[in-house]
């Protein structure tokens, strides 16, 4: 592939990573929340310019666009999506706004999903009078107990006509077993409202777009799929016109959250929520098999948030147990990434007996930071960083930005080291060792969630403030070995560049697959069978109109299953997508068990109380071709051409301030090894190595830290 | 005015005297494990880490053993089948060497400050026996609440965490298991008289060694409950969890030491103390009261009474329950000392610790009266419904503490109190899959918020005692059970108190036996007659919920044929009786009874009371409430006293003022001097029959 073009969108920084005959070329340009497009194309044209191109020329020669964008997020925060009507079971019309009950706290943080006395729910998607319930029922086994009323329905819909939808939602209650009575109305409304008469109104059935167990999840996946259609369906209107101007003819690939890339047509407005990250993870993964390194974890410190997620044994493909969008809980296939409060801007506090806290509150971009001088006064931990001399006031962002350290000074002091009788050093110091903890420590509790032991991990650093703080947070996160890269703050688009095209379909089903009561395998196994025929059907279809070659095609088969009547279940991959024989389905239990037995432990096992499927989730996968990361010979080990000077840095209260080593990051060559302490200033960004530890340039010109 | 500060030592002495257990030492049983100082002494390893404990250090020790119970947390809502377990109903905790609670992940806030008590009472009485002992892998299991639980169907698990051979901690995991053996099935019996009738009773007994649980006492367990199958898997799930703790505690150790994990525990407690002691000296010193009632025994009808007073004097609460009324000796509502101050958690960590680490540190500062009374019961009784004495302790907590925190920086613990009028539905026989079943279905997870003192109460804001405790789908549900709903999740009409800011809506649900010829349920509950979701400063209670089932209706052929009549809401249901059938309003306990298809069960999951004089809701408010069908026009009109336009449905502000206005006047005019309605007051009294357990009155406990 000759050239390829991989943008991702973020919150201040529209990132670009063109790939020219193997080589990597980034381009940055500010993120026009107004219209992405404006960023997308200035960001292009930055990095189309390093190599001698114009902005046409670049597009012109491009294969494929592959692109992570934010526009469904920028949607949800706005409220700008359309007025919806939902029809659902009579009886039930409040169940998006009761949800999971407490799930009032949905997507906060910890401290005010325990903050009960305070609750406040988010407005509804679909406000009350927009909800209509219809007569009908049918149970659990998909039977019909209550038929469905032609007389009804037609009032109901004529109701919400007449306040003026823009599109109709139907979720009913068990539709994914039985969808006979959500497709029965979608007939009415096509028949009784001819297309001259309602316009463009579409009609969304929840057992399409989701059919899985859950009638909250499921009725707000479809809600939210429609929610987002108008901004999504505009802004990519708006950027194919504007590419197609610009001499590019090609398609352009969206990154899915799911974990892969798929065509705009093929993708919900869902798939691209939270996009970015999961790129980074797939490209962790890609440079995870490079080094040989199966259990990596993806750290990403930025401003607000600090966001990780984990490749296992070469597998990126570790799920949200129960994804939150936004406020709500939705049902898709989402990459786990975890994301807490905490980032450069992130507040430190006296509690009321003088204990310290830092975060989750941040001081965000605006005001920011004290030291960014735009009328913040609360001490950050940006503002810890400047005091202790780690980021270089004069070369924020390589000198774009000029922080002001007086200003670090006097809130640390005020608010922080005169309440405690410390130095502001010291306080300075706590307020970084606090929050490298704690970002340490949740990086920890998660991979422990998953059943692995830290310390089997390779950790990769990557965004703004990642640098900075990886070596604290890697030792609470009892990780030995990080790996940081030259284009970490574009690594999300990077991460674009090695994704495949995924397409995902799933089916709620509940299967015994070992009877509690013979104590024995069951010897039916059609129901299985069925489930995946149906699936892969739906995938070639998918695929067939796309225009892929269907033999190129990989399929795998992920279960959800636990011992029998549990509730929770377990995802893992089958290693069978077909069950002809006991065998098959002793292979299928046995990989069950395995997965169990490493969250939970052998201890909480029960097989003799039966197992069972309860969902099927088939990936259909089409390889792309990857980039190649390009090898560098080794040019000794002194790093001394690429020492810029020296500064003070307070290391700990009990060296103080010592004079450290200061290298710039881009003089650096292969084989250099910097050992601490040292600080190696970038544009983006600065590597602080302390004592102990030493940075390894690689022959990928990536950067090893490891103890020294 | 009462110098407050002068009342400590007439109250110390009665916390010398009432402040623990009425009940005496016995076989697995010391009233001094569970009262015992809050802040014990630190042992010599926790001095010498507590030597260069550095500050930063603490708090990341503090957040790390956050982490690990989080973690257990996680598993055991995993791979527990219980509906108590996997909704959150659960207690995972570290505790020090000594048993003392340092970090407690949850579900329930009152496991805060329990199950210590079983720590303590093996510390005490088996670590040294050589029949027993004490040591590395060994695995306790109890249910009892006499040492230190809840009730017999809250189940726990502990183990020691040894390091080198030597105790540095204990952990522990646990939850609402339902079913126990006890009379009915699914674990809550209202018509037993006695403990013997409530199933199992384990007190601290090792069931494990060397990390294994013994088949031999596995099967006891579970042989003697009608789920043996659920209760192996959830008791293998906390033995998991337990080891997950013990794995992440000892990893702490290798890289921190032991003496700083032991220091770090020990001060963690410490702290939280110090923190309570603060945020408790911001509240004016005073004696803050609520009355409460409690409007059955289990097997009957009854009205006791609960008094709380809340003393605050400098940096100390001290709760007295004086005044309340005897023991009844019938039925499982029976509350013990222990259980009672852990019932007051629920107001106080979430209201007047606001924002504070929970740990057992918290109680440092706060003291429980109880004099042997039904709220602090001997050991004969059954109890297996304390913790619904306890939930109306916190309700009369709540008001009581509510008017405390009106004048102080913790206003928001100004509100109504959280909906508690719980009306439980157990359920046995065998489920839809011919699997045994017996449950405990938790739309009762999905309760109103009361008012607060600037806004609305939340609709179906979570679970009384929890948090963060999740409602099932009603998909889930009725793949759990054998039954159909009518209606669930749709907020039903007037239920909310009214007031200034109204309370939060609850969920009112109806359902029918399905795809099984019959179901045995069991109900319990209470709030029939006497609501306990009280209004404050002048806002409505929200109203009382009974026993509402309708036999032999005809609600599966009205299905069938999509009848117009079909009724989805209390209204509808009550208004011509349009399904048929005889309709039963009982009071909330029953014993087990088989239903058959056709049988409608109507359950009210209760609202909560409003906050402040509905003549100061904002018109706008009232006229909204009434577009989304939570009060009817009846009571826009008369009770909030809104006029507004037919045609458009905007309130007339000017009309309505003019109308409010002849309301004040109204009450104006129906007032008394306070002394003459004092009078008035004194002479009424309830009939005999209602007060056959309340003791004397109006006062039982004055002869």
């Amino acid at each position: 592939m000759g050239l390829t073009i991989n943008v991702d969108i973020g919150g201040t920084f529209t990132d670009v990573l063109i790939i020219k005959d193997g080589q990597r070329t980034t381009g940055k340009a500010d993120t026009t929340v107004y219209n992405l497009t404006v960023g997308f194309m200035g960001a292009v044209e930055h990095a189309a310019s390093k190599l001698g191109l114009s902005l046409s020329q670049a597009l012109g020669q491009a294969d494929m666009i592959k692109y992570s964008t934010t526009v469904g997020t920028n949607a949800l925060i706005e409220r700008s999506g359309p007025k919806l009507g939902l029809i659902t079971t009579r009886g039930f019309e409040d169940t998006i706004h009761i949800g999971k009950s407490r799930s009032w706290a949905d997507g906060m943080s910890r401290e005010v999903a325990m903050d009960r006395p305070r609750a406040q729910r988010p407005p509804d998607l679909i406000p009350r009078e927009l909800r209509v319930g219809v007569k009908e029922r049918i149970d659990c086994f998909g039977t019909v107990v209550m038929p469905l009323k032609k007389d009804e329905v037609l009032a109901k819909v004529q109701y919400l006509v007449d306040q003026g939808v823009r599109g109709i939602i139907v979720c009913l209650l068990w539709s994914f077993v039985n969808p006979a009575h959500e497709k029965q109305i979608r007939d009415i409304i096509r028949e009784e409202y001819p297309e001259v008469y309602l316009g463009n109104i579409p009609v969304i059935l929840s057992s399409e777009v989701s059919p899985k167990i859950d009638e909250y999840k499921r009725s707000v996946t479809a809600i939210l799929d429609a929610y987002l259609t108008t901004a999504i369906e505009d802004h990519f209107l708006d950027l194919t016109d504007e590419l197609r101007k610009n001499d590019f003819s090609k398609p352009v690939m969206v990154v899915r959250n799911t974990g892969g890339v798929a065509s705009v047509s093929r993708s919900t407005p869902l798939h691209l929520l939270g996009a970015g990250p999961v790129a980074g993870i797939l490209g962790a993964s890609f440079i995870g098999k490079v080094y040989g390194e199966g259990n990596v974890l993806a750290t990403d410190m930025g401003g607000t948030s600090f966001d990780f997620g984990m490749v296992l044994e070469g597998k990126e493909r570790q799920y949200e147990f129960d994804p939150i969008i936004d406020r709500w809980r939705i049902q898709l296939p989402v990459i786990s990434n975890i994301s807490i409060g905490a980032g450069g801007g992130s507040i430190a506090r006296l509690d009321e007996i003088g204990n310290l806290k830092v975060g989750p509150e941040s001081a965000g971009a605006m005001p920011g930071p004290a030291c960014y001088d735009k009328g913040g006064n609360l001490p950050t931990v940006t503002d810890a960083d400047v005091v202790l001399g780690f980021i270089d006031p004069n070369y924020f962002l390589g000198g774009r930005q000029r922080l002001n350290k007086e200003r670090s000074v006097r809130a640390i002091r005020r608010r922080i080291a005169d309440p405690l009788g410390l130095t502001v050093e010291e306080a300075a110091f706590r307020i970084r060792k606090l929050i490298d903890g704690i970002m340490g420590q949740e990086v920890y509790k998660q991979t422990a969630l998953k059943g692995y032991d830290p310390r089997e991990f390779v950790l990769f650093a990557f965004g703004g403030a990642g640098p900075v703080h990886c070596c604290g947070y890697a030792e609470y996160a009892d990780v030995s070995k990080i790996i940081t890269f030259p284009f970490g703050s574009v690594f999300n688009a990077f991460g674009a560049s090695t994704m495949d095209i995924l397409q995902t379909y799933e089916k709620s089903q509940r299967f015994l697959i070992f009877d509690p009561q013979s104590q024995s395998y069951v010897s039916d196994y059609s129901v299985f069978n069925q489930v995946v025929q149906e699936l892969q059907e739906m995938a070639l279809k998918d695929m067939r109109e796309e225009g892929f070659d269907l033999k190129a095609l990989s399929f795998s088969l992920e279960l959800d299953m636990r011992y029998a009547r549990q509730i929770h279940s377990l995802r893992f991959t089958s290693p069978r997508l077909r069950i002809d024989s006991a065998e098959d389905a002793i292979a299928v239990c046995d990989a069950f068990q395995a997965v169990f037995a490493e969250a939970y432990s052998k201890a909480a096992a029960f097989p003799q109380g039966g197992m069972e499927i309860n969902n099927f989730k088939l990936n259909a996968m089409a390889y792309l071709p990857k980039p190649e990361l390009p090898v560098f010979d080794p040019k000794g080990e002194s790093p001394a051409s690429a020492l810029k000077g020296e500064r003070s840095v307070f290391w700990s209260p009990v060296t103080g301030f010592i004079p450290t080593s200061v290298y710039d990051h881009g003089r650096l060559q292969c084989g250099n090894v910097v050992p601490g302490p040292a600080l190696i200033e970038a544009i983006d960004t600065v590597y602080v190595i302390p004592d102990g530890k030493r940075f390894v340039v690689d022959r990928y010109l990536n950067g090893l830290i490891e103890d020294n | 005015m009462v110098d407050v500060a002068k009342l400590l030592p007439s109250l110390d002495e009665k916390l010398v005297l009432y402040g623990g257990p009425a009940y005496k030492k016995g076989p697995g049983k010391d009233p001094e494990c569970l009262n015992r100082p809050i802040l014990e002494p630190p042992t010599e390893r926790e001095l010498r880490g507590m030597v260069n404990m550095d500050p930063v250090d603490l708090e990341i020790f503090g957040h790390k053993l956050d982490s690990i119970t989080d973690e257990g947390r996680a598993i055991i809502m995993n791979v527990g089948m219980a509906e108590g377990l996997h909704s959150g109903d659960v207690g995972v905790s570290i505790f020090t060497s000594l048993g003392d609670m340092a970090a407690m992940a949850t579900g329930v806030v009152m496991h805060a400050i329990l199950n210590y008590g079983p720590i303590k009472y093996i510390l005490k009485y088996y670590k040294d026996d050589p029949t027993v002992g004490l040591k590395d892998g060994d695995i306790f299991f109890f249910n009892d609440p006499v040492c230190g639980g809840v009730h017999p169907y809250d189940m726990f698990v502990i183990m020691p965490v040894f390091y080198r051979w030597e105790l540095i901690a204990w952990v522990g995991c646990g939850g609402h298991q339902g079913e126990s053996g006890s009379k009915d099935p699914g674990g809550f019996s209202t018509t037993v008289r006695t403990r013997y009738e409530e199933g199992l009773h384990v007190i601290p007994m090792k069931i494990g060694e060397n990390f294994e649980i013994k088949t031999d006492h596995m099967d006891y367990l579970a042989h003697s409950v009608r789920t043996p199958r659920n209760l192996t898997v959830d008791v293998k799930a906390r033995v998991a969890v337990c080891m997950r703790l013990r794995k992440r505690l000892l990893r702490e150790v290798e890289k921190r030491g032991p003496d700083f994990v032991a220091a770090g525990m020990r001060m963690v407690i410490q702290k939280a103390a110090m923190a309570a002691r603060e945020r408790i000296s911001g509240f004016n010193d005073g004696i803050y009261r609520a009355v409460a009632f409690l409007d059955t025994v289990g097997p009957e009808e009854a009205l006791l009474r609960i008094p709380v007073a809340v003393i605050k004097a400098d940096d100390r609460i001290i709760i007295d329950l004086s005044g309340a009324s005897p023991e009844p000796g019938v039925g499982p509502f029976h509350l013990s000392w222990h259980l009672a101050r852990a019932a007051s958690a629920l107001y106080f960590f979430p209201y007047v610790y606001r924002g504070l680490r929970w740990s057992i540190g918290l109680y440092d500062p706060v003291g429980l009266i109880d004099p042997p009374s039904f709220l602090n019961a001997s050991e004969e009784v059954a109890c297996g419904s304390g913790s619904w004495v306890g939930r109306i302790i916190v309700q009369a907590l709540h008001v009581a503490g509510s008017k405390m925190a009106f004048d102080s920086e913790q206003r928001e613990a100004t509100s109504a109190p959280l909906t508690n009028n719980l009306l439980m539905y157990l359920l046995g026989g065998k489920d839809q899959y011919g699997f045994p079943m017996a449950g405990m279905p938790i739309s009762s997870n999905a309760v109103g918020q009361g008012a607060r003192w600037d806004m609305d109460g939340e609709h179906t804001v979570g679970f009384f005692w929890a948090p963060v405790v999740d409602c099932p789908g009603v998909e889930e549900h009725e793949d759990k059970f054998p039954y159909l709903y009518l209606f669930r999740d749709r907020f039903d009409t007037n239920q909310a108190g009214f007031g200034k800011y109204r309370g939060g809506v609850g969920v009112t649900e109806a359902f029918t036996t399905h795809n099984v010829e019959s179901m045995a349920m069991v109900s319990i509950g209470m709030g029939d007659r006497f609501t306990t979701n009280y209004g404050v400063f002048g806002g409505y209670a929200a109203p009382p919920n009974p026993r509402f089932v309708i036999k032999g209706t005809a609600i599966r052929e009205m299905m069938a044929r999509t009848d117009e009549r079909l009724p989805y809401g209390l209204y509808e249901v009550t208004e011509g009786k349009p399904v048929g059938g005889e309709y039963l309003l009982a009071p909330s306990n029953e014993a087990a009874t088989a239903y058959s298809p056709g049988d409608l069960f109507v359950l009210v999951n209760g609202s909560a009371g409003g906050y402040g004089d509905v003549l100061e809701r904002d018109p706008e408010l009232v006229m909204k409430d009434l577009r989304e069908g939570l009060i009817t026009s009846a009571v826009a009109r008369q009770i909030y006293c809104v006029c507004w336009d037919d045609g458009t449905g905007e309130a007339d502000r000017a009309k309505t003022e003019e109308l409010r206005a002849q309301q004040r006047d109204e009450r104006k005019r129906r007032g008394k001097p306070f002394d003459e309605f004092i009078q008035a007051w004194s002479k009424k009294k309830p009939k005999d029959e209602i007060l056959k357990y309340y003791g004397n009155w109006p006062v039982p406990s004055d002869t």
